[in-house]
């Protein structure tokens, strides 16, 4: 096509004509190189070498392209060449019989001047360099006479060539740097050496020439070294050197590391900047709450997930099969968030799913077995202890009355004499196993320069932690299964056009016994030990006592619940060059669907309980029976299904000009979101970027979008988001190259705007509407019943967007070629025009809360900083790392429309999101003259009651002394730590995880005494008693109730500060295991690795990230995990 | 020729997406729907008796007279609150909140100030926009004008509750917007009751006096009337008339004859079958939802109910000896250690199960140590009895827990004739010098109707206020009215102070009853208004606290 430019320029004014004529001959030729190629593809074998390979060629007057086509029949070679530097049509008369492929290349390209360059199956032609032009690294001009010419391609690890990688002669300041298709051509003296081979950005290498007349090379860019290419918003990429916005990124491998179903959880301690919060275990309901650089808004603080440049669903994130995944990147400031306007302000998750590359196809097998336990249960005490302690209890609210429980029945639980009677029962114990998880993976990617694939399918089964028996109707048990389906592919039609489609489903198959885990887990925190033995063994019935139900007969008898959950996802993107038009211009167009279908339903049963009253045990005339037994019920069935739909349609531009590089984007897309029983939510925006740098020293990027929602009224609906950022690459300096320990330096800062349209409750805010309310019956039948209507809530016609002004400035440096590198970050936001209930509008007015019109008032105000620091090493054969990150974040409630508090400890303003309130505990109360001289508290206060502060100071304490206590719910920090070491083949990897100052309530059954017929943890036995006044750690105990210790207040508030075993992987690879002769696997990976593995925490009873203090959850696990890898 | 034509149309699609920048916007039009407009509402007949059914539904919008797990008003019923009986547990926000004293202007689990004044805009709403409903018959007319009378009973009744908990409060009859001046004073006792009895006249204009079947659980003119007898009465006692004004008494009592000779009404001697039924020629205003839970709340533990209305000592003392029509204390003939529960008022065992009581078939044991069963005393346990008492009144005994549930019928009564005769004896005897024969005739009726011997002859007027005020406790007890007598007869310091049970000695023959405290009480004359809550007080500044919070 190259060579009929020219003819297009002469002919300007039918160029249309002549366009149509170079598409046509271009999609003829690429047509045809296309077909030969796959035929190529697909008769891959084990490649023979240059010398190997014999071709037969009889040319006449032939053509040098019909000399390659020849050679392309005859062998599994494919030439590839610039058209503007290799004129293929020359003429040439060549025969050739049963002759060594490479001196057929020498002898057809000698006379021409061209020479090959080899990698792989690729056969590069071009033109020999002119030797003066060979651009060095140093000034000494180098004789090239005599000397032997070694030539090669170095490209990356998806096989795309690199430019401007420096090739030095190790020892010596002979060097070249590689052109633009990667290719290099270095003179040597002699066969001998080695080559080292350099570009910022990219891992070290170091070959031996060997003999060798081509050397292919593979740089890798390491993730966490700063040549990373980074994914950015909306599909593009930029390398990580440019980059003067805010990200951070971590690669399937991390990810890898952490055995859990929900990729969430993967991503705790990676990232810096990234806050997570996991609050429950329960199988395929375990996903943790994400907030990047924490939380700075009271409407929802979750970003925006991406998958592969495509908004998604929150929930979307949660289906993701760890495999399937190449990276997950976070954006973190306005520059690198403003493309997504309306939605960015909270930060975008941005998971970018695994594609093919040019490369021979690599399968990858992986097979996982886990073992699952609760992380944190509390240990209770037994019938004996809890019996001592009930009666003392019992004795401190009537102290005057005969104990509950007699000496006798004292003795029998202390000795077990009599477990049917004085039973002793560890609930926890006979209601927990250890749960099994198994994974399956299989994934086969590779491609051709003209298609590309990758597929995975995945298989996660998971079984919950209930001891649960299975019986003839049905399975208790909890179980969760997901399979993962996903096909990457990309074709390129020709030259200019490349066509990709992913598509991807995920099947989740969820049961659970037919009593909701919170309801489960509250019954096993409040069932006494002596409550009754599991089953009566001599009737077969679970047992029932007083005021509590029995466990194990909710688990196992309720019946059971099954939710079955599809989504399938589809992605077209076609990318067009327009070359043609101006180089380095190109359009893009994606469109994308996601449907969720969610079906369950529960069936119901019940059995019969019995409580023992007396007489003999095998007596069914000794019991009191509970409930009916109602057979497995008939399903009742409920489902949901939505969709998503989102179009974007984008012009790229990417060209430099000497020193001057610039890429531009301007994209247009339209969202569309369809759920059941509401109008489609629809949204559409205008995104455009341009990103300048002067000699890859300099940077500078506009970023911004114009976004609109339906949210918001026809006036308000749409909004510009701007932001701007530079960085300086100053290691680039002549000056700091005397500094040769600083390998990389770089300042970069960022400042904009950016939106969020989330928030909770109303769809339009900007209308006024009457709704459906509670109606009421007349008649003397109840025959006339009248559905009500009432008014709803009031509109405010304003509405608008909440805005985020954020700004970044950030430091990044690497030492002693990067073995240390540290990058800091300091930023700031301003959250302003939250959307908030007024708060100040006197209840007369008759409509409160949410029915009041919303204004966009709040103000927030967040700062941090992170810091990254990362060392890595290599002593003899040990390789080494260490990576730490650190994230600090702290928000302030600015404007809540807060109406004046009596006392200023009860304000919310100037408070974090999430501040704790309750009163002050300030010791134990020690003696009735302590009580009697201090302000009046609640109820009936005896010695060893918690004595509360009095903070107004009016001799009483109530609700005017609550105020603040601790901070807020959510962690202000969150860091991770993690290390490895390679050793030959075996491996070892660790991530500890921690998160500080953050405060949680921690109250009701489990916490509080015999609560509501509870039971006592280990924590009670250091009560307050007369004898241990001095070092009581608890408050003296109450039989299930208390006015005045059971209440929020500084006591009962935990620290929920951790440090995290978070993460361990054990391995060791088997590398090229022959299975015979002609079939090797290319590695073999056996390894262990675990999943929250060991807690530090002061935190009492329940798991710290159960950050609601409220025992009912399903805790997260441990998993500790063996797998099996292998790849082909 | 592929590629040309899809650069053409992906190019072309660009630039249109940039240009054509009207059609553009068009995709965001998504015709905001959310509901219907006021016109809509309004000027459609059947929605507008919609809106006036969502009015009622008001009224049913929290109940304290039934414990429930609502929210976090566990086990809350006024009677519990009051010294009629106590609640089996103690939950965060129960009753207890007003036992122990710990009532203030951010802890009141009965404030319903916001709730109200909802309720009232509604019906302020109601009127505003009303006159958009153009009938099309005869029909619509006169459900137009019986939906006016509605709205007007219904804002009384809504003022009634605010008046009852704040006293005097500010009196808002039309919709007020955001931004609307609110910083409003609050009007007296005196506006405020003259309010509601104006509201109630309005509504007795327009309302029938009664319903065909379908209709039945409107107010009525009589539950107008009623309603603004309650609210003078209100106004008349001590808590609003310090000084006594005569004319209050007189108004009162004069609202409440209006009631009387309307010649609807009449008194029921079935007892036992109130709130269990829908007709009867007692019942003035009655709830028509059917408290479904009652059975599984109150029932004795033995049947699989958990007993949250546990009935006190203090009550039980106050019912007469039947043969003498005299009080437990001046009747010799009564023997509270070894016989306490013969011959008392009927009505005791209509309200009351004491131990050896039946109850469906079962004897109901509360003696220290009965056997079997769970109705053993055990102090401070859950849901046992901790006064040797259970609640039978306004519990449907054909009602059952297990083995089949059965929830029963409970139609909570608002107003019925037997109070309307209270009212106006204990006005009429307020009013006069000493009570004239229509006092005693009405407390008669009530009580010869029950079997129990008319009031003897020449009573003072303090003697007849002393038993006027026993019957309407004896009469109404459980109904939700002691809670607030008490208040509005500011006798909280007398009878607030101590609630006391029965240790029923099960061992000697016969049993042996010994009076115990169950709970030591705390009451202040400043409970008998509620504070106002704090969040609105700091709201705005013309809005004055009750006296003695803060």
């Amino acid at each position: 096509m190259g060579q009929l430019l020219p003819l297009l320029n002469q002919q300007k004014q039918c160029c249309l004509r002549k366009l149509y004529y170079v598409m046509k001959i271009s999609v003829i030729i690429l047509g045809l190189v296309m077909v030969s190629t796959s035929l190529l593809v697909a008769k891959e074998a084990r490649t023979q070498s240059l010398d190997e390979t014999r071709v037969t060629l009889a040319l006449k007057g032939s053509t040098l392209k019909a000399a390659f086509a020849a050679i392309e029949q005859q062998t599994p070679y494919r030439f590839m060449y610039n058209s503007d530097q290799v004129n293929a049509h020359l003429l040439l008369n060549y025969t050739a019989k049963n002759k060594v492929l490479r001196q057929v290349l020498q002898d057809l390209l000698k006379a021409s001047h061209y020479q090959f360059l080899q990698t792989d199956n690729t056969l590069l032609i071009k033109p020999e360099p002119e030797k003066k032009t060979a651009p060095t690294i140093a000034d000494t001009p180098i004789k090239m006479a005599d000397n032997v010419v070694i030539t090669g391609v170095v490209s990356d690890d998806q096989g795309k060539p690199i430019p401007g990688v420096s090739v030095l002669l190790k020892g010596t300041l002979n060097g070249v740097i590689t052109d633009a298709n990667g290719a290099f051509s270095i003179s040597l003296p002699d066969m001998k050496g080695v080559l080292v081979f350099s570009m910022i950005g990219y891992g070290k290498q170091e070959i031996a020439v060997d003999g060798r007349l081509v050397v292919t090379v593979q740089l890798k860019a390491e993730a966490g070294s700063l040549g990373e290419v980074v994914i950015l918003g909306f599909g593009q990429k930029q390398s990580k050197i440019a980059q003067t916005g805010s990200i951070s990124s971590v690669g399937s491998k991390e990810l890898k590391q952490s055995p859990t179903a929900n990729l969430t959880n993967a991503l705790a301690g990676r990232l810096p900047g990234l806050v997570t919060m996991q609050r429950g275990g329960e199988p395929g309901n375990d996903a943790a709450m994400l907030f990047i650089r924490g939380r700075a808004t009271f409407n929802g603080g979750s970003p925006l997930v991406t998958i592969d440049g495509i908004q998604k669903d929150y929930s979307a994130i949660t289906l993701l099969d760890v495999n399937e995944i190449e990276s997950v990147t976070i954006l973190k400031d306005a520059s690198a968030t403003a493309l997504y306007g309306v939605k960015g302000a909270n930060g975008v998750v941005i998971v970018t799913t695994k594609r093919g590359a040019n490369r021979k196809p690599e399968m990858s097998m992986t097979v996982e077995t886990a073992f699952q336990n609760p992380v944190s249960i509390p240990k209770f005490l037994d019938s004996y202890n809890y019996a001592l302690l009930a009666n003392e209890a019992y004795l401190n609210d009537n102290p005057n009355s005969t104990p509950l429980y007699s000496n006798e029945a004292l003795e029998a639980y202390k000795t077990g004499s009599n477990p049917l009677r004085y039973p002793n029962v560890d609930w926890f114990d006979e209601a927990m196993k250890t749960g099994v998880q198994k994974r399956l993976n299989f994934n086969l990617t590779g491609g051709s320069p003209i298609a590309r694939y990758f597929i995975n399918v995945g298989y996660v089964n998971q079984d919950g932690v209930y001891r649960a028996e299975k019986n003839n109707l049905y399975d208790p048990n909890a179980n969760f299964k997901r399979y993962n389906f996903r096909s990457n592919v990309d074709i390129d039609f020709n030259k200019d056009f490349t066509v990709g489609l992913s598509l991807y489903g995920a099947i989740e198959d969820k049961r659970n016994p037919n009593y909701d885990d919170a309801g489960i887990f509250w019954t096993l925190l409040q069932v006494p030990p002596n409550y009754a033995p599991v089953k009566w063994p001599g009737i077969g019935l679970y047992g029932q006592g007083n005021d509590v139900l029995n466990p194990l007969w909710l688990v196992n008898e309720s019946g059971y619940a099954q939710s079955f959950n599809s989504s399938l996802s589809g992605m077209l993107t076609a990318t067009h060059k327009l070359d043609f038009i101006t180089k380095g211009l190109s359009v893009k167009g994606n469109y994308s669907f996601d449907g969720y279908f969610r079906n369950s339903l529960v069936r119901w049963a019940r059995s019969r309980t019995a409580k023992y009253n007396n007489g003999y045990f095998e007596d069914p005339g000794s019991y009191t029976y509970f409930y009916d037994d109602l057979p497995l019920q008939a399903p009742s069935s409920t489902y949901t299904q939505s969709r998503d739909v989102w179009l974007d349609m984008s012009l790229n531009y990417d060209r430099s000009y000497g020193d001057h590089n610039i890429i531009a984007l301007l994209l247009a897309n339209r969202t569309q979101k369809v759920t059941g029983n509401a109008v489609p939510y629809v949204s559409q925006g205008l995104v455009g970027r341009l990103v300048y740098n002067y000699k890859q020293k300099y940077f500078a990027e506009i970023n911004g979008s114009y976004n609109g929602t339906d949210n918001f009224a026809r006036h308000n609906r749409y909004g510009f988001f701007p932001a701007i950022s530079a960085g300086y690459l100053v290691s680039k300096e002549a000056f700091m190259r005397e500094i040769p320990a600083i390998s990389m330096l770089k300042i970069r800062g960022s400042y904009g705007q950016v939106g969020s349209d989330q928030f909770a409750g109303r769809r339009w805010p900007f209308i006024s509407e009457y709704n459906a309310t509670a109606g009421y019956v007349f008649g003397e039948t109840l025959s006339n019943g009248i559905g009500g209507i009432g008014e709803g809530a009031m509109a405010n016609p304003d509405i608008t967007w909440e805005v985020s002004t954020k700004s970044n400035i950030g430091l990044e440096l690497g030492l002693w070629d990067n073995m240390l590198s540290l990058k800091a970050d300091y930023f700031m936001e301003k959250r302003s025009n939250i959307l908030i209930n007024r708060n100040t509008v006197p209840g007369i007015i008759g409509a409160s809360g949410s029915n009041l019109p919303a204004v966009n008032w709040g103000k927030v105000n967040n700062h941090g900083y992170e810091l990254e620091l990362n060392h890595r090493n290599k002593i003899g054969a040990v390789n080494y790392f260490l990576n730490t990150n650190f994230t600090f974040a702290r928000n302030k409630v600015i404007f809540i429309d807060e109406a004046p508090t009596a006392y200023p400890w009860q304000a919310y303003t100037g408070r974090p999101i999430g501040q704790q309130y309750g009163l002050t505990a300030i010791g134990f109360f020690q003696s009735q003259d302590d009580i009697d001289k201090s302000p009046t508290q609640f109820g009936k206060v005896i010695p060893g009651d918690i004595k509360y502060a009095d903070l107004n100071n009016d001799g009483v304490i109530d609700n005017n002394d609550e105020g603040v206590i601790g901070r807020s719910n959510s962690p202000e920090i969150f860091y991770g730590i993690s290390g490895g070491i390679n050793w030959k083949n075996f491996d070892i990897s660790f991530l500890l995880q921690g998160s500080g100052i953050s405060y949680r309530p921690i109250m009701w059954t489990g916490m509080w005494e015999f609560f509501q017929g509870g039971k006592v943890a280990d924590l009670h036995l250091g009560r307050w008693t007369p004898e241990t006044a001095a070092t009581a750690t608890y408050p003296a105990l109450h039989y299930g109730a208390s006015a005045n210790n059971f209440r929020s207040s500084t006591f009962y508030l935990d620290n929920t500060s951790y440090l995290r075993l978070k993460n361990v992987e054990i391995g060791y690879t088997f590398r090229k295991v022959s299975l015979n002769k002609h079939r090797e696997l290319s590695s073999v990976r056996l390894y262990a690795n675990g999943v929250n593995l060991y807690t530090w925490t002061r935190a009492r009873l329940y798991d710290p990230e159960n950050y609601s203090g409220y025992g009912a959850v399903y805790p997260p696990t441990r998993v500790i995990n063996f797998g099996l890898s292998v790849n082909f | 020729m592929k590629t040309t034509a899809l650069s053409a149309i992906l190019i072309g699609i660009v630039i249109m997406a940039i240009t054509s920048c009207n059609k553009i916007d068009g995709y965001l039009d998504r015709q905001p729907v959310g509901g219907l407009s006021d016109l809509q509402v309004f000027s459609d007949y059947n929605q507008t008796e919609k809106y006036v059914a969502g009015l009622y539904a008001r009224i049913q919008y929290r109940n304290e007279w039934w414990p429930s797990d609502e929210g976090d008003n566990k086990t809350f019923a006024l009677a519990n609150a009051s010294d009629e009986s106590i609640c089996s547990v103690q939950y965060p926000s129960g009753p207890h909140i007003f036992t122990q004293g710990t009532v203030n202007a951010s802890n009141n689990p009965l404030d319903r100030w916001l709730e109200l004044y909802n309720s009232i805009r509604a019906v302020n709403l109601f009127f505003q926009k009303i006159h958009l409903l153009i009938p099309v018959n005869t029909t619509q007319q006169n459900n137009k004008s019986r939906m006016m009378g509605e709205a007007y009973f219904l804002r009384a009744y809504y003022y009634m509750e605010l008046f009852k908990r704040y006293g005097g409060v500010p009196l808002l009859d039309q919709v007020m917007s955001v931004g609307d001046s609110l910083n409003i004073p609050r009007n007296t006792a005196d506006e405020t009751a003259s309010f509601i009895a104006r509201d109630c006249d309005k509504a007795a204009e327009y309302l029938p006096a009664s319903y065909s079947a379908i209709d039945l659980g409107r107010a009525t003119k009589g539950a107008a009337l009623m309603l603004k007898a309650k609210a003078l009465l209100q106004n008349a006692s001590l808590l609003h008339n310090p000084e006594q004004k005569a004319d209050k008494w007189l108004a009162a009592a004069n609202a409440a004859k209006a009631v009387m000779d309307l010649n609807v009404y009449e008194v029921d001697n079935d007892y036992a079958g109130l709130f269990h039924k829908r007709v009867a020629k007692n019942i003035i205003f009655q709830s028509n939802l059917n408290q479904t839970n009652w059975v599984h709340y109150n029932f004795v533990p033995s049947l699989g109910g958990q007993a949250r209305v546990q009935p006190l000592q203090n009550l039980v003392d106050a019912y007469e000896m039947r043969a003498t029509g005299l009080p437990i204390e001046e009747d010799p003939a009564y023997d509270g250690v070894n016989d306490p529960y013969s011959g008392r008022d009927p009505r005791f065992y209509q309200t009351i199960i004491y131990d050896g009581a039946q109850f469906k078939g079962n004897t109901i044991l509360t003696y220290l140590n009965a056997p079997g069963g769970n109705d053993i005393q055990r102090w401070g346990g859950d849901r046992r009895t901790q006064t040797g008492f259970y609640l039978r009144k306004t519990v449907d005994e054909t009602g059952s827990i297990t083995p089949n549930a059965i929830a029963g019928d409970h139609f909570w009564v608002f107003m019925r004739y037997e109070e309307t005769l209270l009212i106006y004896a204990e006005a009429m005897n307020e009013y006069s010098a000493s009570p004239d024969a229509t006092v005693y005739d009405a407390v008669n009726k009530v009580r010869l109707r029950v079997d129990m011997p008319a009031l003897p002859e020449g009573l003072s007027k303090e003697q007849m206020r002393k038993r006027i005020r026993n019957e309407r406790r004896v009469e109404l007890a459980f109904e939700g009215q002691r809670f607030w007598d008490i208040r509005r007869w500011r006798i909280g310091a007398e009878t607030m102070t101590v609630a006391r049970g029965v240790i029923i000695d099960g061992t000697s023959n016969p049993r042996k009853h010994w009076d115990n405290v169950v709970e030591n009480r705390v009451y202040r004359p400043a409970f008998d208004l509620f504070p106002i809550p704090q969040s609105e007080i700091n709201k705005s500044a013309a809005l004055k606290q009750n006296p003695d919070y803060q």
